[in-house]
């Protein structure tokens, strides 16, 4: 017996199949994906790659991973966007970030019975809403401040006014102020008797540095800065640690008990669960799992950040500081306050600076 | 000219998608570009005023600075994207045989199907530090992060489009200009560069124009070349508008920038058309 199978008969089947696939298969893909998978967005290496071993370990849930792009502020219009289902449930980001999400309504509220560990990190440095709930979960603490590589640069740094030496022509690396919250002018402002609030010193020290031809580039994200130093283009930037933690074929100085105009800027990085998540459940365990004693400890090595839990030990001798270094080098700034201005300083920079460079 | 009911009906679905994917949100843009931002906040507020803040704090010198910089390099690189691939259309279109005709428009047009980002960390490997850089900033006698090199690898990333797209372009001008006229023109006593230059070149015009204008317009919307490239010191409208839109949040500010470069891109490329074929085509 022969079987007839037309072309007819094919595309039939073909159309069937299809139909069926597409009406009945997809609910159950999404409610499972749902349900079981967390969408959880993290920074590239070092971050991710200490996020995916400690997921590996938390085991509960497949964790799809986001990688931001740019600034710590750029996933925010990706959020707007998509708001209120954003395809994610939980973010790393910094101090400043953390304001503008509860400022939104994004940050879902936290508590000891979703995150038992928190009660080992100190209430201080947890970001809260108006009425005093919690919204974020600390995983680390770390710096803001200047960095050079002896290898590569001409000079000795001693002091902010060394980046004007003409020795360093086209050596500087200088973040664009999306990165940092633009810490860096704040930095040259204090440096020059004024501060976040007052940054016209600020603006004019780097109307300086730019036009000495000193900035050999402007970074734009960690891979700018991590390339830029590893390949000897440039060598003295103002970075936080983690990102320098990328850095490992180039040896560092870093410069937070140098000299007093030389400021160290102190942020807390950790998770924030998004309000509009599915899965707030799961994100908070895994963020919980995250902020544990053990793996605090493994945070610190991997991402080179203080561990905010009590209990962690760390060794990260350039951000020990005692009482009267915190006096002389140590700047807490007003993160609400930078994120506001934020829009006002990228278009100075735009206006007078880039120009100069 | 009068549109029958058939005709009408294959135009909804053409017509019905232009106005859901161009024309909704080139209105949405402009809607917003017209809206109160509030620092600090992502993006305007639904029920925010109307206002020509985000026009006006447009009106400034060094705005103006960056329209004219993302034009001049535009400009730059697109003549000489037309300069490097003439020669090359030419050669595929008269001194190639058939077989290394489709070979070499074969090869223009594997090049433009290279990944954005392959060519342009390629550029960045071979002219970084890395790379030749420093050999080549010796020669040049230039600061290997100075301006001057900063600029020339933008363009030299802008070519790595502009010259495929250029010598495609201007692959079938040359081939309709009827090489006869050369032969006349040399039979009467014209040297060979006089002919292509008074007769081949002449003729050539439309298609050299077709070429300035779609690489000009390339250079004008270029964003990852100089993101990549221009190491944060060469910065095209492109880069400021994303800055706006994805690190800023600033959408009312990135959305008035946005309007004015599309306006000045047409404005630009409808004056050059139409100076060229008036002043030049016609004569």
């Amino acid at each position: 017996m022969s079987i007839k199978f037309t072309r007819r008969d094919l595309l039939k089947t073909a159309a069937a199949g299809g139909t069926v696939a597409a009406t009945s298969s997809f609910p159950f893909i999404n409610s499972a994906h749902a349900a079981e998978a967390l969408s959880v967005v993290d920074w590239g290496p070092p971050w991710i790659d200490h996020a995916k071993k400690t997921g590996e370990a938390w085991g509960k849930a497949e964790i799809n991973w986001t990688l931001h792009s740019g600034g710590a502020a750029s996933i925010l219009p990706k959020i707007k966007a998509a708001w209120p289902n954003p395809p994610y449930d939980l973010v790393d980001n910094w101090s400043p970030v953390f304001l503008s999400m509860v400022r939104e309504g994004w940050a879902e509220t936290v508590t000891l019975d979703d995150c038992p560990n928190l009660a080992n990190i100190p209430e201080g440095l947890i970001t809260k809403d108006a009425d005093g709930n919690w919204k974020n979960i600390p995983r680390g603490t770390a710096g803001v401040f200047f960095t050079y590589a002896p290898e590569n640069c001409p000079i000795e740094i001693k002091s902010i006014d060394d980046l004007l030496d003409p020795a360093l022509k086209g050596q500087i690396l200088w973040p664009n102020p999306t990165l940092n919250t633009n810490l860096q002018v704040v930095a040259l402002a204090k440096a020059r008797g004024g501060d976040e609030y007052n940054m016209e010193p600020g603006w004019e020290f780097l109307k300086e540095l730019a036009a000495s031809g000193n900035i050999g580039r402007v970074s734009a994200n960690t891979s700018d800065v991590i390339t830029s130093l590893e390949t000897a283009e440039t060598s003295v930037t103002f970075v936080d640690q983690g990102t320098l933690s990328g850095v490992k074929g180039t040896e560092l100085i870093h410069l937070t008990k140098t000299d007093p105009t030389l400021k160290t800027f102190v942020f807390v990085s950790g998770w924030c669960v998004l309000s509009s998540s599915k899965n707030k459940e799961l994100a908070f365990d895994y963020a919980n799992f995250t902020i544990s004693k053990e793996n605090s400890e493994l945070y610190y090595q991997d991402v080179g950040e203080v561990p905010v839990n009590i209990n962690a030990e760390h060794d990260i001798q350039h951000l020990r500081f005692s009482p009267e270094e915190t006096d002389a080098y140590v700047v807490i700034p007003d993160w609400d306050h930078l994120g506001v201005e934020l829009d006002n300083w990228n278009k100075r920079f735009e206006k007078d600076i880039v120009p100069l460079l | 000219m009068k549109l029958s009911r058939g005709a009408i009906l294959l135009l909804v679905p053409g017509v019905g998608i232009l106005l859901a994917f161009l024309v909704l949100p080139l209105a949405n843009v402009v809607e917003e570009s017209f809206r109160l931002f509030e620092p600090g906040r992502i993006g305007a507020a639904k029920d925010a005023p109307y206002t020509f803040f985000n026009y006006a704090e447009l009106i400034n010198v060094t705005y103006l600075y960056y329209f004219v910089e993302t034009a001049r390099i535009g400009f730059i690189a697109s003549i000489v994207g037309l300069i490097l691939g003439f020669p090359i259309a030419y050669v595929i279109a008269r001194r190639f045989t058939p077989v290394w005709r489709k070979i070499g428009v074969g090869f223009l047009i594997g090049i433009m199907f290279l990944s954005t980002l392959v060519r342009v960390y390629a550029l960045q490997l071979t002219f970084g530090p890395t790379g030749i850089a420093k050999f080549l900033t010796g020669l040049l006698g230039v600061s290997m992060n100075g301006r001057f090199y900063t600029e020339l690898v933008v363009i030299l990333g802008l070519l790595h489009y502009l010259v495929p797209i250029a010598a495609i372009t201007l692959l079938g001008t040359i081939q309709n200009v009827n090489p006869r006229l050369t032969e006349a023109a040399q039979a009467l006593g014209a040297p060979r560069w006089m002919a292509h230059f008074t007769i081949t070149i002449p003729l050539c015009v439309p298609g050299l124009l077709s070429a300035f204008l779609i690489s000009f317009t390339l250079c004008l919307s270029a964003f990852v070349v100089p993101m990549i490239l221009g190491k944060g010191k060469v910065l095209f409208v492109s880069n400021l508008i994303y800055s706006r839109f994805s690190e800023i949040a600033n959408y009312p500010s990135g959305s008035a920038i946005s309007i004015i470069m599309l306006l000045l891109s047409l404005l630009i490329i409808y004056g050059v058309t139409y100076l060229v074929t008036t002043r030049w085509i016609k004569h």
